[in-house]
């Protein structure tokens, strides 16, 4: 019964929205990797001995390693000479002094993408850090948040302005050894946030960077640091697009969240890089390495994530719950239609006297789609009393997509609690029939029903995020039933 | 000296660092049926968990004495071999356990504690049916698992049934009624009456005085704040479905 | 001599063509595949040390048996374990069929032989598949004694069957192969239960493989009750394949062993074919107990349910590594699997590894997993009825292991006294 409804049917044919490409006046290197290269994104930095040499040894780590193969993902052999490692839209000498002094195409840009960058027209309360390519083009609010003490800024500016932070942070909880991808963004990477809260304060506002691939041929390799003092709590949340290209481009990410004493971060994504065609040719691959650790005594990570673009998603946001009594959550929508693959989940390994971690993750299959949860849950012999709740859920829209649960648990002491519940069940037709019966169309009617299944995600977004969560949810899905 | 079996004196209880009972006095004598009432979160099911000896509470201060004894630092089976009842609010089902097995165990357990001869299987089934008869319980019941599958009402007749076969010196039934249809109430109450004796006493703790319509406590006290704030006879359990607990709370003065 | 020698050798000295094929079948795989390592996934939390790095002697038949250094009677056991059961037997004593402790089968429609009188056409139903590992290779290439077991259309098998291998006292470390091969056919109906008892305080390794034809609408019930010697390692493999229609029930309880491991390879391949695996994994000491499942949903309406608990305690170490495939157009799909374990010492460990492998959309499949300690509340249930605290969570160790076997025919309650003799002295 459900099998054909033209009117979803129609809607196949919309575009990915944020597919267009904005003629910008980009400084470009050329193709391909070498220590050249690494060199050469460092001095045009202006970077700091330290962090060049840090650079050179991944990238001499990297040389060592072999690209992992061991995930449920599936795709053509990357060949790494073939991209370029640098590419930014040109500035005025040194970069915007202000915000008056963006390049207007990039400002309208970030209009377009329905992010401002004006001040005035903020979305209230939200500070933003816009990346495109590889460099932070602008960042607002910067100086309301000086004024508490908290730094938010691109992660070139902070290795001028407070080298001796990235220097203690950076690669601490993400070692450029950790692996492949990693190495590679350790030696190339060009820019991304910083942000610290010093002790005691409350971030007063959702801290914010938007990433947006423009360039062709270019891989995104940014890295963020995110560091919470004793007492501090910040929510921080990242958005993602890129233009529509036949080919695929790769982004690397590094994030690294540390948490001191009963500091909190929340760290979200919306995660909507172009995802390739219905035939599946182009999208990103998108292979990010985001790793938190609850240092102190009762701090708590939240990554909540809403996965529904690239081509490829391979992604593991962690906790190393190394403090007592900290809290490690994970919350995940991940969405894949047409020919997307999605192999992510999380990993929570306690450390920790009385820890506690919780995983949501739902999965939504559709097309060809293929979407995998892989998860590790670790509680080791010195985590007495600790406590783990994982639920996966996967809903299967279409006979040619496939869900798949790969949960990894590992208990090390007697006193701990761990519960896994996973199911995997097909859309419900009922459900769907008994909309239908009140007046509802078939799209709207599986829409409601898929923003049912991921309402326990929903609601750990912050407020502007999940509004768009949901839209691009519906987007995402058209032209799955058919 | 007279029949006390259970002196309360200002007793302090911590759950999890807060502070639940602060200063509780209560006792009880042999043949007494004792009605505590109190608002929800006064304290209620913290007094009857800390009497039966569940480890998650922390006694701060006060001491528990029962027929002579300190109370506080028996293991829960010692308790109950030494004849204390709880009937539990939400008794717990546990997958696996025969209902028959099990309470078998627990009466040989506390025979065995009194220096009487253990029951074998045929004598526990003549004893078990002859109890049987007071709560009504299904001899279906018996042949399942501890509770599991039961609705709220059988669950809570097992709770008086296994009193009835383990007889306590002292009983603490804990919201016996809550979720009992009238009939069940009923039934549940003539059980509890039929095992009040001169040798026992009964600690019935309850939200509503719906109960005490069945079972007539000789004494009624109300529990606010983790104390009990005010006691009389059973007309104060009257006048506190007249006026609600807000008023006698505040009348007591806190 | 190297495993690699052995099999070469063993592969040449087969008469039978199936043999001939199954044994250099085996040795290709091995020497592409070798003994498993730490990087293949099911093998990964596996104590690969005590798979031996080289071949064993066979243990020799022997007059005189010895059990941990005394007299062992083999008839005595017999009659001890299956309490007067009505079944057919065949005993295996260190490996070798013992015909005066046996009892063959002999029902209407029902062909039993050792497999050494098998011909080329008695195996036509089992086509020779790819081992999974180095050790089924070992197994196909090695196996010296088993039996064959085909069932005709509409036959029953009229009293349970009963394969009872038991390992005697050996000087030195030994090494024992075993394959059994089952065809059930249409609408048939049998009942099959392996004992594995070992009394040998030496090194010993043993794989023991069953391999299981089901066809459509048969009936079969299996039981396996592993109770071999702490110092042996036991690799065990139920290798079933089920048409249309066809049911197969299993209970496993895992008990012995020093390292002990089960393994599940269930193709549901006919439309409405239906399968359950049950069973119980302990670990004491320094055991090893795992439980492997790879269970295909290749057909339409094909139904499964998997549940396995594990209690560890000591130094013991568990290992669940449970799969669900369902393949592609393989619709109306019910799949359900618990793995639940209870640690009771801070030095035992568990890994569990549920997986939902799924390419299906008519599907109903859930998984769910849980390590921990026994419940608090009804512990303190039990102890505010007067039953100490070791009596309780004995109580409850017993609860829940009895999930498993409750529903274990009446008909068979030699079988289930037994596994509950072995329950109260464990738990």
């Amino acid at each position: 019964m459900s099998k054909t409804p033209s009117a979803i049917k129609d809607l196949t044919e919309k575009e990915y929205q944020y597919g267009f490409v904005t003629a910008l006046d980009q400084e470009v290197i050329k193709k391909g990797l070498s220590e050249d290269v690494v060199r050469l994104i460092s001095s045009k930095k202006n970077e700091p001995e330290f962090l060049l040499n840090w650079r050179l040894k991944a990238y001499r780590h990297w040389l060592t390693m072999t690209e992992p193969n061991w995930s449920q993902v599936k795709y053509p052999k990357i060949d790494y000479q073939d991209i370029i490692y640098y590419a930014a839209p040109k500035t005025k000498k040194d970069g915007p002094k202000s915000l008056d002094e963006i390049d207007p195409e990039v400002r309208k840009m970030f209009d377009k993408l329905g992010i401002s960058l004006e001040e005035q027209k903020r979305l209230s309360g939200v500070a933003v850090d816009a990346v495109v390519d590889s460099v932070s083009v602008a960042t607002t609010f910067k100086s309301k948040l000086a004024e508490l003490g908290i730094v938010f800024c691109s992660f070139s500016e902070a290795v001028h302005s407070h080298p001796d932070l990235i220097k203690k942070y950076l690669g601490t909880v993400v070692p450029y050894t950790d692996n492949y991808f990693v190495a590679l963004n350790s030696a190339v990477f060009s820019d991304g946030s910083f942000c610290f809260i010093p002790k005691g304060v409350r971030c007063p506002m959702e801290l914010s960077t938007y990433f947006r691939i423009n360039a062709a041929d270019t891989g995104q390799f940014e890295r963020t640091l995110i560091v919470a003092e004793e007492g501090s709590y910040v929510s921080y949340l990242e958005g993602c697009t890129a233009p529509r290209r036949d080919k695929n481009q790769l982004h690397a990410a590094v994030v690294e969240l540390v948490a001191l004493d009963n500091a909190e971060i929340k760290y979200s994504t919306v995660q909507n890089w172009y995802p390739g065609d219905k035939e599946g040719k182009g999208g990103i691959y998108n292979f990010v390495t985001k790793r938190g650790i609850c240092r102190g005594h009762k701090s708590k990570i939240s990554w909540t994530q809403v996965e529904t673009g690239s081509a490829i998603t391979w992604k593991y946001p962690s906790v190393i719950l190394k403090g007592d009594n900290s809290v490690g959550e994970f919350y995940s929508v991940a969405l894949t239609n047409n020919y997307q693959q999605a192999d992510t989940g999380t990993k929570m390994i306690h450390l920790g006297k009385n820890t506690s971690s919780t995983i949501i993750s739902k999965g939504i299959s559709a097309g060809r789609g293929q979407n995998t949860y892989r998860g590790l849950v670790q509680i080791q012999k010195t985590a007495t009393n600790s406590r783990n709740y994982t639920q996966c859920d996967s809903l299967l829209i279409g006979d040619r997509c496939g869900a798949h649960t790969f949960p990894y648990i590992e208990v090390k002491n007697s006193g701990s609690q761990v519960e896994h519940e996973a199911s995997t069940s097909k859309i419900g037709e009922d459900q769907i029939f008994y909309c239908k019966s009140r007046g509802l169309s078939e799209e709207d009617a599986v829409s409601l029903i898929v923003n049912g299944f991921c309402k326990d995600v929903f609601k750990k977004l912050p407020m502007e995020f999940a509004v768009e969560a949901q839209k691009l949810l519906g987007v995402s899905l058209e032209g799955s039933i058919g | 000296m007279d029949n006390l079996i259970l002196k309360i004196e200002n007793l302090n209880v911590n759950v999890a660092d807060r502070a639940i009972l602060n200063g509780l006095n209560l006792e009880v004598r042999s043949g007494e049926v004792h009605a505590i009432m109190g608002p929800n979160g006064s304290g209620k099911s913290t007094l009857a968990s800390v009497l039966a000896g569940r480890d998650s509470y922390t006694i701060t201060g006060g001491s528990i004495t029962y027929m002579g004894q300190d109370l506080t630092t028996m293991a829960a089976e010692d308790r109950a071999r030494n004849g204390i009842f709880l009937g539990f609010q939400y008794p717990v089902e546990i997958p696996g356990v025969g209902n028959t097995y099990f309470l078998k165990a627990a009466l040989n357990a506390i025979r065995k504690h009194r220096g009487e001869k253990e029951l074998d299987a045929m004598e526990f089934l003549k004893v078990a049916k002859e109890k049987m008869k007071i709560v009504q319980m299904d001899q279906k019941l018996m042949e399942r698992a501890v509770n599991q599958g039961f609705s709220g009402g059988e669950k809570k007749r097992n709770e008086i049934f296994q009193m009835s076969v383990l007889e306590p010196r002292l009983a603490i039934l804990d919201e016996t009624d809550s979720g009992l249809d009238i009939d069940a109430l009923r039934i549940v109450a003539n059980g509890v009456n039929s095992l009040r004796s001169k040798d026992r006493a009964i600690v019935l703790i309850t939200h509503y005085q719906r109960l005490l319509d069945y079972i007539v406590p000789d004494h009624v006290h109300v529990l606010a704040g983790g104390r009990i704030i005010k006691s009389g006879s059973r007309d104060l359990a009257s006048e506190l479905e007249k006026t609600g607990y807000e008023a006698v709370v505040a009348g007591a003065g806190r | 001599m190297s495993w690699a020698a052995q099999i070469e050798q063993h592969s040449r000295s087969s008469k039978a063509n199936w043999l001939k094929n199954l044994r250099q079948h085996a040795l290709n795989e091995f020497n592409s595949k070798g003994l498993p390592t730490r990087h293949m996934e099911p093998w990964k939390h596996t104590k690969l040390s005590l798979i031996p790095s080289n071949p064993l002697q066979w243990p020799q038949q022997k007059t005189e048996l010895l059990g941990f250094g005394l007299k062992l009677e083999p008839k005595k056991i017999l009659d001890h374990v299956l309490k007067g059961l009505d079944c057919y037997l065949v005993t295996f004593v260190d490996g070798h069929i013992n015909e005066s402790l046996s009892n063959f089968p002999k029902d209407q429609g029902v062909q039993f032989s050792s497999i050494g009188h098998l011909s080329d056409e008695d195996v036509v139903s089992f086509k020779t598949k790819s081992s999974q590992h180095g050790v089924h290779s070992i197994n196909a290439a090695l196996f010296q004694t088993g039996i064959f077991l085909k069932l005709d259309k509409n036959a029953v098998l009229t009293k349970p069957f009963v394969l009872f291998h038991l390992s005697s006292e050996n000087k030195s470390p030994t090494m024992k192969h075993l394959r059994h091969f089952i065809v059930a056919g249409e609408k048939s109906q049998a009942t099959i239960i392996e004992f594995h008892m070992g009394f040998n305080s030496n090194d010993e390794f043993e794989t023991s493989y069953l391999n299981l034809v089901a066809q459509p609408d048969s009936n079969i019930l299996h039981f396996k009750i592993q109770e071999a010697s702490m110092s042996s390692t036991h690799m065990g493999t139920l290798d079933a394949k089920l048409e249309a229609g066809a049911v197969l029930r299993s209970y496993l309880l895992n008990w012995g062993g020093r390292l002990a491991r089960q393994e599940y390879y269930v193709a549901l391949d006919g439309k409405g074919a239906d399968c359950s695996l049950k069973g119980l994994f302990f670990g004491k000491n320094e055991q090893n107990s795992e439980v492997i499942i790879d269970l295909q949903h290749n057909s339409s309406n094909t139904k499964s349910e998997q549940n396995f608990k594990g209690v560890l305690e000591d130094k013991a170490h568990g290992v669940f590594y449970g799969k669900i495939l369902v393949q592609k157009d393989a619709q109306k799909i019910n799949a359900d699997q618990s793995n639940k374990n209870i640690l009771l010492s801070d030095d035992a460990i568990v890994n569990t590894r549920p997986q939902l492998e799924i390419y299906a959309d008519d599907v109903k499949c859930s998984h769910g997993a849980t390590i921990g300690r026994l419940d608090e509340g009804a512990l303190f249930y039990l102890r505010s009825r007067g039953i100490g605290k070791k009596e309780a969570e004995h109580m409850l160790l017993l609860g829940f292991a009895e999930e498993i076997l409750i529903d274990i025919d009446q008909k068979l309650i030699p079988i289930k006294d037994r596994l509950h003799h072995l329950l109260e002295a464990t738990l």
